[in-house]
């Protein structure tokens, strides 16, 4: 027999490491034939996504066993790699990919009465699987092309998915929009990663065992920087791959889209987009910045762009008189506080250990899956309200939530729960996500504390705008008696995001071992 | 676990679970069942507050009393943060806890809700879960859960119930609480990171380690960031209390509330800031409060003078009561002004004995304030549930009609201008005396500072004696020739209230005795700035 590495050596075609996007993958195939059997089937098509989503977070087992020993990211010189340097496993990938298939998952269930709006609902559901496999892969994906791959990927069948609602011209501007923004900033970031790949020979975030020909990106620009003109050159390349990557997050001054694009799509698809699609593009911003580029040429100007994106969505979100746009700016003004964990995770490496600081610690590390995977609970949640009192009112008007908690208390209630918790205010979920990367900020020194206080300011704005919803269901008279009874479906998504949202807040210390806070 | 931790985790989720029966109850009853069930549901934390009291009282309120009441439990530990779930009560904070189970039950006897009554007295449970809560809660963040669960019921009973201007001062209140406590939690974590310690509690529990006598080495490496995190927690505090420049909500939030909830923010909810001072602030940034005492101390002269001056040129009733809490509180700033100066280790006996006076006097006037502003907004709310204006103008002349109301009306304005014999005059006193002395903890100073106060004190007497000219005296307007007198839910509050007032103006080492232990520690936190070398 020979011993397991000789079979399988590092760096070799290991398909247990991506398992989950391989059922993510062929469910998506299934879900294709099965439209072409039984085009207009909705209820089935909606459970089997349902179901591979499930498969998909148990098929993430296997990869889960083999990282365990390293550490939570991984170092460009020692990592889990495979497929030839193209996917790197390690946990914070993992964290991330968890969030992207809950995401999912949640979404779908959003979607499996509305998607009776929808031409082929099989065909929906076959994106959506293929889409949280691109998005997926992105969150271990270890090589610029393989990046650059994925994100074309996901963001093709994010376009189809955003324009779903083929006769709603909104709905067809939405995807209109996002395909031009985004085929124009995608290859302006593959400009921006050509220039890397002329400048050090290779694409590569880590160091492949066994094949020593390429010395990964970050040890390259290392060397690079010291060269005449390098640090320019790294400062123009970086610029133009933040271009592709901010626009994908939904970060300012690239967020322009957002609003439109949300607002226009299928609210399942909206809910998909805030968190799936934002939790795979948050990670490979994290992994790139992290891994690949050395620290001292991004943490500025991510600080200032996390600062831009949160001002930016807040100030956009108090204008609001439409729920859906309302979240849209919100979902930016998220987006910035993650990038706060990243501006500090970058601070913390170049930083000494021991003026107040220990180099990068596990807060700056965690903050971007731990805040995301809270985000997911309460944002769905709060999604899901508002498509149960969409299918009322046909409308996302403000006005519709007037003195909403004396048609449905119980669903009023559970929105001001989700508001709490976006607002990051306890006893929610939301808190410890706010916490922990009022922390990460803080622990980088005196540097970034300007930020924590840029964030202490739009922490307060977001809590007018979510406080509408609340003053509207709670103060305001209402303006008719119709009760707004959610089905079953949404009844059970609302509960699975209430139930996320308070158990993480009590069960703060598991929930963040998960994440190597411990 | 034993009887006396179950107290303390009693008085926390009894009001939940009122609260969690409450809304569970059927709707379309009469408000009055509602009420009835509220009443009810609410007397269980006063009687186990008021057995804690008696058991306190036994053992001499003593720091160690409260050992056997101690709740410590392991929340979660995760890297370096522990939090806990622990609960502490002492001659501080028992007070406090029983002033709030106690004015919880009687605005709910008090009210008569009509519309939506089944929320309203559910959100005063709730509120109570965070009023008693945050009195309670010795670790921050237990302590940060309590203090904004706290808000949301009080925005509501403002939003929904409130006068006409009811909105704007509801979300006015929230967004400016708000903004405190989140410069407060980010002021915690910078502390957390700063020194090196694992839990952030405050106050010595057995031998779990506690903030106290930790910070003040770690953070001096940072003088700028250290004051910096010192006026973060302030802010939340100042805003609560408020003491002035921080207090343009509480005139709105207290005018345009109902009557029940403007009683609860003036009887415990502005308590929650001078007690987060002196339990939190004054303990875990001793140095940066001893820097600051200078500040504090014009915060609170200021607040005293203007807060009598503005109360003077007020129209409305129930803006001038508001505008009198804020120069009550000045009172209340002025003793932890003194408190403060008292925390260097150079401070002579003298002055370490003169702070603690004054500070007796800022804790005395929280619960005097507690009993006898409370009995004014009912009264406000009693005059204005017959005649449906607070205009002063419209009034005069109600003690022709009114007998009984003009006691109750006389009684309370009196305690509140500091009339001897009431709980307000022993609260004004000792804070002057300790801030007037000649050995005075702050030096020359305070010794000003007192004296401009005390103009405030003869603004103050000027302007409630007016009200009760402008109210009970003169000519009756015949509009209110027929108003009927004070009823009984409006009488026994009021009654209960003002037997408290008189018996702790009569007899003030009732109270006294129940802060001695606090206040005989408060200059050993100096010592634990001193032991670095200062």
């Amino acid at each position: 027999m020979f011993p397991q590495n000789m079979l399988m050596p590092p760096g070799g075609a290991d398909l247990k490491s991506i398992l989950p996007e391989l059922v993510l993958i062929g469910l998506g195939c299934l879900l294709l034939a099965w439209e072409m059997v039984r085009p207009r089937d909705r209820v089935a098509p909606a459970w089997i996504a349902i179901v591979g989503h499930v498969g998909a977070l148990a098929a993430l087992a296997p990869s889960y066993q083999m990282v365990t020993e390293k550490g939570f990211l991984a170092s460009a010189e020692d990592a889990l790699v495979f497929f030839h340097g193209n996917v790197v496993l390690d946990g914070f990938g993992i964290a991330m990919k968890a969030v992207v298939i809950v995401g999912s998952l949640l979404s779908l269930l959003v979607a499996v009465k509305y998607s009776e709006r929808f031409r082929n609902p099989a065909e929906f559901f076959a994106l959506v699987a293929f889409a949280a496999s691109a998005a997926s892969l992105l969150t271990v994906s270890a090589d610029l092309v393989m990046i650059y791959l994925n994100v074309e990927f996901l963001g093709l069948t994010s376009y189809i998915l955003a324009g779903y609602l083929k006769f709603q011209p909104r709905s067809t501007e939405a995807a209109l929009k996002y395909f031009l923004y985004g085929a124009v900033t995608a290859a302006i970031m593959l400009y921006g990663m050509s220039f890397l790949y002329g400048m050090t020979g290779s694409t590569n975030l880590y160091a492949v065992p066994g094949e020593d020909i390429r010395t990964p990106l970050g040890p390259a620009l290392l060397a690079l920087r010291e060269a005449p003109g390098g640090a320019a050159v790294i400062l123009v390349s970086l610029a133009l791959i933040l271009v592709g990557l901010g626009f994908k997050t939904g970060l300012a001054p690239w967020h322009q889209w957002v609003p439109d694009v949300y607002d226009g799509s299928p609210l399942p698809v909206m809910a998909w987009l805030s968190v799936a699609s934002k939790a795979g593009a948050s990670a490979v911003i994290f992994r790139v910045l992290l891994v690949g580029i050395p620290p001292e040429a991004w943490v500025g100007p991510v600080a200032g762009i996390a600062a831009l994106t949160m001002t930016a969505g807040n100030l956009g979100a108090l204008m609001q008189t439409n729920i859906k746009r309302m979240l849209a700016y919100s979902s930016v003004a998220h987006a910035g506080y993650t990038m706060m964990a990243l501006a500090a995770a970058g601070a913390g490496v170049f930083q000494p250990a021991g003026a107040g600081t220990s180099g990068v610690s596990v807060w700056q590390l965690g903050g971007v899956p731990v805040y995301l995977s809270t985000y997911v609970f309460m944002n769905i949640g709060a999604l899901a309200v508002v498509t149960a009192v969409y299918a009322r009112f046909k409308s996302h008007n403000l006005a519709d939530y007037a003195g909403l908690v004396r048609r449905s208390p119980g669903l009023a209630w559970l929105m001001v729960f989700f508001m709490l918790s976006l607002a990051g205010i306890p006893p929610t979920a939301g808190f410890w996500g706010k916490f922990v990367l009022f922390a990460a900020v803080l622990q980088a020194g005196p540097q970034l504390v300007w930020l924590a206080i840029v964030a202490f300011i739009n922490s307060v704005i977001s809590v007018y705008y979510y406080w509408q919803v609340v003053r509207a269901m709670f103060l305001l008279e209402p303006i008719s008696d119709e009760v707004v009874t959610p089905g079953p479906e949404l009844r059970f998504t609302i509960a699975l995001a209430t139930a996320g949202t308070l158990a993480i807040f009590i069960l703060a210390g598991p929930f963040m071992t998960l994440f190597r806070i411990h | 676990m034993s009887l006396e931790k179950n107290a303390l985790n009693a008085l926390i989720w009894w009001p939940v679970l009122a609260f969690v029966i409450l809304i569970a109850l059927p709707r379309k009853r009469t408000p009055e069942s509602y009420k009835k069930w509220a009443f009810w549901l609410s007397t269980p934390p006063l009687i186990v507050s008021a057995l804690l009291v008696v058991a306190f009282q036994n053992a001499g309120w003593v720091a160690q009393a409260g050992e056997p009441y101690t709740v410590l439990q392991q929340w979660f530990e995760i890297a370096n943060l522990k939090v806990n779930y622990a609960l502490y009560v002492d001659g501080l904070s028992l007070p406090l806890i029983a002033l709030t189970a106690l004015i919880t039950t009687l605005v709910i006897m008090y009210s008569n809700i009509e519309d939506r009554a089944q929320e309203y007295y559910a959100l005063f449970l709730l509120l109570e879960v965070g009023m008693i809560g945050t009195f309670l809660a010795v670790d921050f963040f237990l302590f940060y859960v309590f203090w904004e669960i706290s808000l949301v019921p009080m925005y509501f009973i403002i939003g929904i119930w409130g006068g006409s201007n009811r909105e704007y001062a509801a979300i006015k209140f929230f967004l400016y609480t708000l903004v405190g406590s989140v410069a407060m939690l980010l002021a915690f974590i910078w502390i957390w990171m700063t020194v090196p310690i694992k839990t952030l509690m405050f106050v010595n529990i057995g031998d779990a380690p506690s903030l106290i006598g930790q910070t003040s080495a770690a953070v001096r490496a940072f003088p700028g960031l250290a004051l910096a995190a010192w006026w973060g927690i302030f802010l939340a505090f100042a805003i609560k209390v408020p003491t002035w420049p921080f207090h343009t909500w509480l005139p709105d939030a207290h005018t345009e509330a109902p009557t029940g909830g403007s009683i609860i923010l003036a009887g415990v909810l502005l308590k929650m800031g001078g007690y987060g001072i002196f339990r939190i602030l004054l303990p875990v940034l001793p140095e940066q409060s001893y820097a600051m005492r200078m500040a504090l101390l014009v915060m609170a002269v200021v607040g005293v003078v203007y807060g009598a001056f503005v109360a003077m040129a007020q129209t409305d009733l129930k803006k001038l009561i508001a505008y009198s809490s804020v120069n009550h509180m000045g009172y209340v700033m002025m003793g932890i002004a003194a408190a403060a100066a008292i925390l260097h280790p150079d401070a002579t006996e003298g002055q370490i004995r003169f702070a603690q006076v004054a500070a007796s006097g800022a804790i005395y006037q929280m619960l005097a304030h507690g009993f006898l502003t409370s009995g004014l907004f009912l009264l406000v709310g009693v005059i204005y549930d017959r005649t449906h204006t607070r205009d002063l103008s419209a009034f005069g002349g109600l003690g022709q009609n009114l007998p009984e109301y003009a006691g109750w009306f006389r009684l309370f304005v009196f305690g509140s201008l500091g009339l001897p014999g009431l709980a307000g005059f022993i609260a004004e006193f000792l804070v002057f005396m300790g801030t007037f002395s000649s050995d005075a903890p702050g030096g020359m100073e305070f010794r000003v500072g007192s004296v401009i106060a005390g103009l405030g004190i003869v603004v103050t007497a000027a302007f409630l004696l007016w009200t009760i000219q402008r109210v009970l005296l003169g000519p009756l307007n015949v509009r209110w020739a027929k108003l009927p007198d004070v009823a009984l839910r409006e009488r026994l509050p009021l009654a209960i209230l003002a037997i408290l007032a008189l018996v702790f103006g009569i007899f003030p080492n009732l109270l006294l005795a129940t802060m001695q232990s606090y206040l005989n520690a408060l200059p050993t936190l100096a010592v634990g700035a001193s032991a670095v070398g200062m």
